[in-house]
């Protein structure tokens, strides 16, 4: 029995349907990728793809672009013009132009979230104001490690953040709940991670403001080491962010209230600035909490009269409470916001200014 | 399949059985079911599913500790007579057959899905089946010991798997609570409790005078019992908390999606390939002791030997004609599958269990 169990499972594997079997030689791996929409509808792929003949390991790319009447369909027909089929487990980045997010966001995703081979731990990008094709062909030519830029851009600037694919979906599926996508835009040949941009319904609306993308990205705790300003010309003080972590909670039937709490080192301050007691630094903190405050609640109504989308997610918040409030048109209009900020200046930088 | 007597079985062993088969009934067809009926309500389901089933022990305690003969099957035929049992036994069967082709079909549908998509899903079927066609032609000591290293590698890889998982839990995810309608949260209960019938089932696979250390066999099997549900239940909630509710019932197999977000330490990821082998084990053996019953059930001891390749046989041809896709599959399984196990399982061992007690009573009164 056994000898003609072990000579059946041999048969089996050798002369099988294992069609999905991979040689690594034979396949494309993506490592960015583009859609733009052409005139006539149809998607334009445009995929960087590693160069395996690159021996002197120059980190460079081959772009392979290709239209087609699906996503799919347009990355199968790059195989006219590559020998290999795309792999897209090891893709990083996927920019997807303007005219893509504000009416296939839907369709492109989906086949995204369909193909097993992907983990889909990507970032998205949205290129603003420019192809997705000319976005790749940068990348590539400048050999941009789109990683390192974003992580960079989210870490000291705050307008990004690091939400991968996976996670975008996760929101856009909440109810209640919608998504702000990072941007990238050329300025002067050089590529440029831009404010985010938000949506509603699936589709792109519009953009936030780069301090309004900071923001955002301090009440979905996306934050790291970003910069804090208050006062203007002598007066001025910086403070960097070394924790920031936010809470919202619903009080009432219509109360949303914000806890921001934000720990962060004196990195600069203006000539009359002087820290010479506790009173001076609790009097800077205040300073920083209303502005912080003021800049949130001035947000909050432009999301609420401008943009008209859930990006805080507020909608899922009361839904999630089985709030009735949510089941009315137009709940973010009837909800009051509460902004509670406390900021602690743990360092001061080592110095005690007496001049 | 000879029977070797002299051959030893444990406690821990059988215990095993429920373990393995309890956590295959859930994989992509218990969860599925249950995660598209109670959403993130669905742990509510398991702990209440939970304490219930633990209320069937009972009856399968009773069986299993006031059987003498060698097995669920034997018992019948002692029971009811020559032609009511073969009518029940042919009802077991029955389930059995249907149930193995389930399983079949899932763990072929899962490893389709998720790792060769572009092969088809008759050469999964096949691989699934030859393994078992061989492990048929050991004895069952044999078979339980296997399992029950396969049931502790599956439980360290649980352990790694909610290890992994860890930093990713969302409490939030859970909520809002008790959001499901009260039929549908019925509905999955029902499926939860359902399923674990026949992991109940199987633990009949042996009668407890084979198990060595019998005083301590009931004892054994309730501590598992009350482990896998904790361990279900751990796993549902687990899923819940990774993957919340908007997602969890948009994937298939949502507890392998899950896993792809495993992360051990920021140093270990994308193992998910690894982890899920216990899945597949847990299939394997569950699949192993359905086969070991139906091969009992069959008459003839001199064709025995041929008749694990002619179920595998009878289950491929059974799978290509019935569940032709994944969403057929579904569909016959969400529809059928509380009927089948009701009729063809729950009732056999019904009607054994008030048999028994009728026979303990005659007995005493003749006393």
């Amino acid at each position: 029995m056994r000898k003609y169990v072990i000579a059946l499972l041999v048969f089996v594997i050798i002369f099988n349907g294992f069609s999905s079997i991979k040689e690594l030689t034979d396949l494309a791996i993506v490592k960015a990728m583009g859609i733009d929409l052409t005139e006539d509808g149809k998607y334009h792929i445009s995929a960087i793809v590693i160069d395996t003949s690159d021996s002197e390991n120059t980190n460079s790319g081959i772009v392979y672009e290709a239209i087609g009447d699906s996503v799919h369909d347009a990355a199968r027909n790059i195989v006219g013009i590559s020998p290999k089929k795309l792999y897209l487990a090891h893709m990083e980045t996927l920019v997807i132009s303007e005219e893509v997010a504000k009416t296939q966001t839907e369709n492109v995703l989906d086949f995204f979230i369909r193909d097993n081979e992907g983990s889909n731990a990507f970032y998205l990008f949205i290129a603003n104001g420019a192809k997705s094709s000319e976005i790749i062909d940068i990348i590539n030519t400048e050999k941009i490690d789109m990683v390192s830029f974003l992580q960079a851009t989210e870490k000291y600037r705050g307008i990004a953040n690091l939400k991968n694919l996976n996670e975008i979906i996760k929101t856009i599926l909440k109810d209640g709940d919608e998504i702000c996508a990072n941007s990238i835009s050329i300025k002067d040949e050089k590529i440029v991670i831009n404010d985010m941009a938000y949506f509603r319904d699936w589709n792109m609306a519009g953009y936030l403001t780069s301090q309004e993308s900071v923001l955002y990205n301090i009440l979905i705790n996306e934050i790291s080491n970003i910069i804090l300003s208050v006062g203007q010309g002598d007066n001025l003080i910086v403070a960097e962010v070394m924790d920031s972590k936010s809470k919202i909670s619903i009080e009432n039937e219509d109360t949303i209230n914000i806890e921001i709490k934000i720990k962060a080192n004196l990195s600069e301050t203006s000539k009359d600035i002087k820290i010479t007691n506790s009173e001076k630094l609790e009097e800077i903190e205040n300073n920083f909490e209303e502005k912080i405050n003021n800049e949130m609640l001035v947000f909050y109504n432009k999301i609420k009269n401008e943009y008209n989308s859930d990006i805080l997610g507020f909608g899922n918040l009361l839904y999630r409470k089985k709030n009735q409030l949510y089941t009315q048109d137009n709940y973010l209009q009837k909800l009051n916001v509460n902004v509670n900020t406390q900021v602690n200046i743990s360092n001061q930088g080592g110095i005690n200014k007496t001049w | 399949m000879v029977e070797k007597e002299s051959k030893e079985i444990y406690s821990f062993g059988v215990s095993c059985i429920f373990l393995s088969s309890f956590l295959a009934m859930f994989l992509g067809l218990g969860s599925y079911i249950m995660f598209n009926l109670s959403k993130n309500d669905t742990y509510i389901a398991v702990i209440v599913g939970s304490v219930i089933s633990l209320g069937l022990f009972y009856i399968f305690n009773y069986i299993f500790k006031n059987n003498n003969t060698s097995n669920l099957i034997e018992l019948n035929k002692n029971l009811f007579g020559k032609i009511f049992s073969k009518i029940l036994n042919g009802m077991l069967f029955i389930t059995f057959f249907i149930i193995a082709c389930i399983i079949v079909f899932n763990i072929s549908n899962f490893l389709n899905i998720e790792y060769l998509s572009d092969s088809s899903i008759n050469f999964f079927k096949v691989l699934v089946l030859l393994p078992i066609v061989y492990i048929c032609s050991k004895n069952l000591s044999v078979i339980i010991k296997a399992n029950q290293i396969f049931t502790i590698i599956s439980i360290v890889f649980i352990l790694i798997d909610i290890l992994g998982l860890y930093p990713k839990f969302n409490i939030i995810n859970i909520e809002p609570i008790f959001n499901t309608s009260v039929p549908d949260l019925f509905h999955s209960i029902l499926i939860y409790i359902i399923l674990s019938i026949v992991a109940f089932c199987m633990l009949l696979v042996t009668s407890r005078n084979r198990i060595k250390d019998k005083d301590r066999a009931s004892s054994i099997i309730f501590k598992m019992i009350v482990f896998s549900n904790v361990v279900q239940l751990v796993i549902i909630f687990a899923t819940i908390l990774v993957l919340g509710e908007d997602f969890i019932s948009i994937f298939r197999f949502p507890e392998y999606i899950a896993l792809k977000q495993f992360s051990l330490f920021n140093l270990l990821e994308r193992v998910e390939n690894i982890l899920a082998l216990h899945f597949y084990f847990n299939s394997f053996y569950l699949l192993t002791f359905l086969f070991y019953y139906m091969i009992n059930i069959l008459p003839g001891k001199r064709f025995k030997k041929y008749y694990s390749i002619i179920i595998c046989i009878a289950i491929y041809i059974a799978t290509s004609l019935i569940f032709k896709e994944g969403i057929v599959f579904y569909e016959i399984v969400n529809s059928s599958i509380i009927y089948v196990i009701l009729i063809g399982m729950l009732l056999p061992i019904l009607l054994i269990f008030f048999k028994m007690i009728k026979n303990a009573k005659k007995s005493k009164i003749n006393v």
